[in-house]
């Protein structure tokens, strides 16, 4: 089977995703510090607005925002960056054969490091505030991994499409804007009315942002029906990713 | 074991790339999908190469043999047929695949490797021998954006050359590096040969091919032609090169000018347009007669020279032929044979002494080269007052001391003082010159006479 191949690649794809990750901030001072810093100076932003200027009332607004802030800005980097793994891969595409889809998948596992980077700073954070690591908190691994496959899925389903539709770049910023603010990152969910609620929660992203704030932050497992949203979504994006790039695989040496 | 099952492959060339969103879904609302034409780049291959075979392809720019290749390593999937193969297969259609400036040399050969398909315990166990191989020495550890070209392409050489498939791809890429590096990579092939591994080499460098090849393919317009011993197939692929009527172009094309006008330069400063035109016309028309189309493919990289004509049109040239000494028509000659170039020239006006001439030239890329020219004028030869309907012969008689290549002919008729062109065909002929005895180098043949006394 083809999905299996994949694994006779894991050189590759630990050689790609080192690469990108020792590239990407290479020749800049503080190197991986970005990672680390950027996060932290969008918090203090956030914070800064949200909290003191706008007041919204949330409890330990800092945790509130980083902990959705944090896998959120991991699903944007991560689907900016694959959008053109394919389309600018061409001198690869054309020169040596891989499963393609190794492509937007060391970008997502770059991301994905980056984003467990991060941890350094979350948990003394957290604690520093009083919220202590539980017993829930070994459910966090899956909850990454399967967020990383909704991703995966995206990507794929993004990166087919920009193969041919170059446009897709543009609809995308405008789609995470707006996915951003459909998605309580800087507000808690009790601000969305009744009527909406149950269309507000079809946003897979909303699922997960919970289940990470219900796990970091109130240290419980998160509900069963959130398990079973999750899973949903993720198979449902990794069928939405594979349909397209299957379909243009063959010919993607070609069409580049 | 390779095995090619009637394997055909086509290509899609789109009309117009840059479609955006807002006019594909136009074209979608329309009911109309992005228009593109299908081209067969390789109808019906079939092959078997058993293991330990040294198998070289040839033939022209645009026969697919790249295609071929990119087949067989899984870059493309046949449309129609199957490739079968067993064993590991490692290509090498590029050097340094992957190679990023920023990571160091040795980073590089890892993922380089990664991509070939070797993991890093293979790698590992080869590392010392490619950097020595490449003799890059210390600066294997420094990033590759601080290597020079050359040393670059060595470190992508090596990993190639010292990596351990049971199949090995090359496509062309023998032909970079200095003559040395050349020569210690051509060794290391033949150690693989003695290892008993499976070699396949595209190549335009005949000599190579025949060289380390037992059995060659030849492959034209996209159709193996022939399958067998490496000197005979060669001589096949000569014969095809020579025996086209005009040079091995796409297409030729006649801009006529107007009749008895003084702006023959305006003419042909204004074909590129016209040709552009009447490539048009003729691809509605082909169209309309649902002919098959040219395979055009980005695999011809360099444009071959193409034949163009302009002229006034007051004489014309009806007729070329290339004559060896015997007499005979031929496209091929050796190096220092006779070589007679025949034209025939009506004339549609009273003209008055005009010159013919004549220029044999090479290409190198689109660069071209006139080896050599002369004209009637220059040799004091004057041909009088000729009279509207008839004709003239013109036999220009030379030895050609010339290195071994592809040369193409060009030859004109121009009024008395040389400002005004009646007709002039440009690239109209092409032919080989073979130099197989090689007893000289260099450019022309100078003859040299060898004198050597002894002296006490």
């Amino acid at each position: 089977m083809k999905f299996i191949e994949i694994f006779n690649y894991l050189d590759l794809i630990k050689n790609l995703v080192s690469r990108d990750f020792k590239t990407r901030y290479k020749r800049s001072y503080l190197g991986i510090l970005w990672s680390l810093l950027n996060p932290l100076l969008i918090i203090i932003v956030y914070t800064l607005a949200f909290d003191y200027i706008m007041k919204i009332r949330v409890k330990d607004f800092p945790m509130f925002f980083m902990c959705a802030y944090l896998p959120w800005s991991y699903l944007t980097t991560s689907l900016s960056l694959s959008l053109s793994s394919l389309s600018d891969s061409g001198y690869l595409i054309k020169a040596v054969y891989f499963p393609r889809e190794i492509l937007p998948l060391s970008i997502l596992l770059s991301c994905l490091l980056h984003f467990l980077i991060t941890f350094i700073f979350v948990f003394p954070f957290l604690m520093f505030f009083g919220y202590f690591p539980q017993w829930a908190t070994l459910s966090l691994p899956v909850i990454i991994l399967l967020q990383s496959l909704f991703t995966f899925g995206l990507s794929l389903f993004l990166s087919s499409i920009h193969v041919f539709f170059r446009d897709i770049r543009y609809i995308l910023d405008v789609i995470l804007t707006v996915w951003f603010w459909l998605t309580p990152v800087v507000y808690p969910i009790s601000l969305i009315p009744d009527q909406f609620l149950f269309f507000y929660k079809l946003n897979p992203m909303t699922t997960f942002v919970t289940a990470y704030r219900e796990v970091l932050l109130s240290g419980g497992l998160p509900a069963p029906q959130y398990w079973i949203v999750i899973l949903i979504a993720t198979s449902a994006s990794l069928l939405l990713g594979y349909f397209p790039f299957l379909k243009i695989r063959k010919r993607l040496a070609e069409e580049i | 074991m390779i095995e090619a099952l009637d394997v055909s492959k086509k290509f899609r060339i789109w009309e117009d790339r840059s479609l955006n969103i807002k006019e594909t879904a136009i074209n979608f609302l329309k009911g109309e999908r992005r228009s593109f034409r299908e081209v067969w780049a390789l109808r019906n291959i079939n092959f078997k190469i058993k293991e330990g075979e040294s198998i070289g392809f040839v033939g022209e720019n645009g026969s697919g043999k790249s295609t071929l290749l990119k087949l067989l390593c899984g870059i493309y999937a046949p449309d129609r047929g199957k490739v079968v193969i067993q064993g590991k297969i490692s290509a090498l259609l590029e050097l340094g695949v992957g190679f990023h400036p920023d990571l160091t040399g040795e980073e590089n050969i890892f993922l380089n490797g990664s991509m070939l398909g070797f993991n890093k315990k293979e790698m590992k166990k080869k590392f010392e021998e490619i950097v020595s191989f490449s003799e890059i020495g210390d600066f294997i550890y420094s990033p590759i954006r601080t290597y020079s070209s050359g040393m670059s392409m060595r470190l992508g050489f090596s990993v190639a050359m010292c990596v351990d498939p049971d199949i090995l791809l090359i496509d062309e890429v023998l032909a970079v590096g200095d003559e040395a590096f050349q020569k210690k990579c051509l060794k290391r092939l033949e150690e693989f040969k003695s290892a008993g591994k499976t070699i396949i080499i595209v190549s335009h460098a005949l000599d190579l091919i025949k060289n380390f090849c037992e059995r060659v393919i030849l492959l034209h317009e996209g159709q193996l032609i022939t399958d067998g011993v490496a000197e005979k197939t060669i001589d096949k692929y000569h014969a095809i090169l020579s025996t086209k009527e005009r040079p091995p172009d796409l297409e030729g094309v006649v801009v006529k000018g107007t009749l008895y006008t003084d702006m023959v330069h305006e003419i042909s400063m204004l074909e590129g347009e016209e040709e552009k035109e009447e490539k048009e016309e003729r691809e509605e028309r082909e169209e309309r007669e649902g002919k098959e189309k040219r395979v055009e493919m980005e695999e011809v990289v360099s444009q071959k020279p193409r034949y163009k004509r302009y002229g006034t049109f007051e004489a014309e040239i009806v007729n070329i032929v290339l004559k060896n000494e015997k007499g005979q028509e031929t496209f091929t000659f050796h190096s220092g044979d006779m070589l007679s170039i025949c034209l025939k020239i009506q004339f549609h006006r009273d003209l008055k002494d005009p010159i013919v001439g004549f220029y044999i030239r090479q290409y190198d890329g689109d660069h071209s080269i006139d080896i050599y020219g002369t004209n009637s004028r220059w040799k004091n030869i004057e041909l009088g007052s000729i009279k509207k309907g008839k004709g003239i012969e013109v036999k220009f008689l030379q030895r050609i001391p010339i290195p071994e290549g592809t040369y193409y002919i060009v030859v004109a008729i121009a009024n008395s003082d040389g400002t005004r062109f009646y007709d002039w065909h440009e690239n109209i002929k092409t032919f080989t010159v073979k130099n197989e005895d090689r007893l000289w180098t260099g450019i022309i043949n100078l003859t040299s006479q060898i004198l050597i006394s002894r002296c006490s």
